[in-house]
């Protein structure tokens, strides 16, 4: 297999990604992976690095890309990671996923494509999906996150600029009286929840009753609709949970409120990891629950070839 | 063996650079003439490494937008040069940055190269120095060596498991250091550690240049971080920004001033400056 970068031009903005080869014949379905969360598209701890090459051993091509602002990719950088979060939950990256798709569908000879990413790279995978289901044969959803963000709220949308407004202080005070917003945070994984993780089995406990066991009251409602959608025109979707996390305990309740996609939809849970996938073996075993999805969905492939990384570097343009 | 190179025309680069028998990711931003200097951005390693990327990026525009040329790269086994870490050791990553220095020496060769190391790139960058490589150094928040780099990278994990896992039995450093000596690999921060890395380590001291260096160089140290001990004639080498530490985890993407981006401007600066003057 090689590895080469490639460069994509989208609405004036220059994107770089890094595109693997199987050696001989692709298969015609690619897979494409967006950035998980704000990191750089190689992954936390070159997760993506792994999947990709584990997919291209099986002869599928592989493209992960930098998206606006993120990596090596052209664009403003987003101050904080919060900020990254509201506006993807409201749809800034959508477009650019879109024509991301198109030009790999078009430029390396696959037919359909698989996209996917971990995190906040699965939203914005679903919601491109819903809005260009086109050419798409499936969703890879690693820990997505379909918990809304409290300063988002359903009626924030990214303007045509692409840019979503920041939260009001208005807003970010009602997070602070928020009684759940206070229950997610100690049940989560930032520093300030350290302290409180002997807790966190009651925290858990309070949620549930709290919330219910309807759709998680916080839910990213509108995602749910755009993958509600994605399931009705019957295309497939991979998740893959870390055990105890937030999706872990969302996802059940999620697909149970749309019966008509869970046959679409293969769960898996990995134990011993976090969030990201770093911890224990999570990395591995993801790129390894990634290649069994798809040989089931897909088959197999060409014959895994010897690396050869290097061969098809290429030489693109960068902007000053 | 240089596996890409400059296109004419162009503006920049990116692609593989063959070191050994892998290759070195790596992005070259070049202004449209020829750079007054260049500067190379030397990482730091692990998970830190992807934290201070995009920062790393910020700088190296505002270098372009100033008429510099920058370089940066991932070391091999990790980033865009990954995977593989358990491979490498600090000895091939110095080697990295020797092979990006030529390799930005020979697409600028009337440009003064300056090294800017950040933690362990801070480490190894020095070595470089001392060896000739470089017309001028930054070594951005060093560390003693890289023991007591690894070392600290181990206690900050060890006390994440102990918050995200409060129940599983207490795992000592010393337990994990003799596990590594014996051969086992120890996943830290997403990387797997190696007997290979850890022994490899000791070897690599911060090499801080004699006062009688004629090449500028500059130790900056960061706020709330130790200082680094530097023999009295070289402290006016000593530089101390109000800066965030960027390559630690935080809720910020890129640093919320621009204080370590002027600062490596004004070096780079100096640089050219001395050059011409020269």
């Amino acid at each position: 297999m090689s590895r080469t970068v490639v460069q994509f031009e989208v609405m004036g903005t220059t994107l770089f990604g890094t595109r693997h080869a199987p050696q001989g014949q692709a298969d015609t379905t690619a897979c494409v992976l967006l950035n998980p969360g704000p990191a750089p598209r190689a992954g936390n701890s070159d997760l993506y690095v792994q999947i990709a090459d584990r997919l291209a051993r099986e002869g599928v091509q592989c493209i992960r890309v930098d998206l606006p602002g993120l990596g090596d990719s052209a664009g403003p950088s987003y101050p904080t990671i919060d900020d990254y979060w509201r506006q993807v939950q409201a749809g800034v990256n959508d477009r650019t996923v879109i024509a991301v798709l198109a030009q790999a569908r078009e430029r390396f000879g696959a037919q359909r494509v698989v996209v996917g990413g971990l995190c906040a790279g699965a939203i914005s995978a679903v919601r491109a999906c819903a809005r260009a289901p086109d050419g798409i044969a499936g969703l890879m959803l690693l820990e997505p996150n379909f918990r809304r963000s409290a300063e988002t709220g359903p009626a924030a949308q990214a303007d045509e600029s692409g840019t979503v407004p920041t939260g009001k202080p208005s807003t970010r005070w009602c997070r602070v009286l928020d009684v759940d917003s206070w229950l997610h945070l100690l049940a989560g994984d930032r520093a300030i929840a350290r302290p409180f993780r002997w807790l966190r089995p009651l925290i858990h406990r309070v949620l549930t009753r709290r919330i219910g066991h309807a759709l998680p009251r916080d839910c990213n409602e509108d995602l749910v609709v755009c993958w509600s959608r994605v399931h009705a025109l019957g295309i497939p979707s991979l998740v893959v949970c870390a055990e105890g996390q937030l999706s872990h305990r969302y996802i059940d309740r999620i697909l149970r409120t749309i019966p008509a996609g869970r046959s679409q939809v293969q769960c898996r849970v990995l134990s011993g990891t976090n969030h990201i996938l770093t911890a224990g073996h999570g990395r591995r075993d993801a790129a390894e629950e990634v290649a069994r999805w798809w040989m089931q969905r897909h088959g197999a492939c060409a014959p895994a070839g010897a690396a050869s990384r290097g061969a098809g570097a290429t030489t693109v343009s960068v902007p000053a | 063996m240089i596996a890409a190179t400059m296109a004419q025309g162009t503006v920049g680069c990116a692609g593989y650079l063959r070191v050994g028998a892998d290759d070195v990711y790596h992005m070259i931003h070049a202004p449209a003439a020829a750079p007054r200097a260049c500067v190379l951005l030397c990482g730091p390693i692990g998970g830190a490494r992807e934290r201070a990327h995009r920062t790393l990026v910020e700088v190296a525009r505002a270098l372009v937008n100033e008429g510099f040329g920058a370089m940066r790269f991932d070391f091999r086994g990790m980033g865009e040069s990954g995977p593989g870490f358990e491979r490498f050791t600090m000895t091939d990553w110095r080697a990295d940055i020797a092979a990006c220095a030529e390799h930005l020496r020979g697409l600028f060769p009337d440009s003064p190269v300056l090294l800017v190391g950040v933690q362990a790139g801070a480490v190894l960058a020095s070595e470089c120095f001392r060896d000739g490589v470089g017309d001028a150094a930054v070594f951005a928040s060093p560390l003693v060596d890289g023991s007591a780099m690894l070392r600290d990278i181990l206690r900050r994990q060890l006390m994440a498991d102990m918050m995200a896992h409060p129940n599983s039995p207490r795992v000592q450093r010393e337990e994990i250091v003799a596990a590594l000596l014996r051969g086992a690999a120890y996943n830290i921060d997403g990387y797997f550690w190696t007997r290979g890395l850890w022994v490899d380590a000791a070897a690599h001291v911060l090499a801080l240049p004699d006062p009688g260096e004629a090449r500028p160089w500059w130790v900056a140290d960061f706020a709330g971080l130790s200082r680094t001990v530097m023999v009295a004639d070289t402290e006016p080498h000593r530089v101390s920004l109000q800066a965030d530490r960027f390559w630690e985890p935080s809720a910020y993407l890129v640093p919320r001033e621009t204080v370590f981006r002027d600062f490596v401007l004004g070096c780079a600066r100096e640089t050219a400056g001395r050059r011409r003057a020269a």
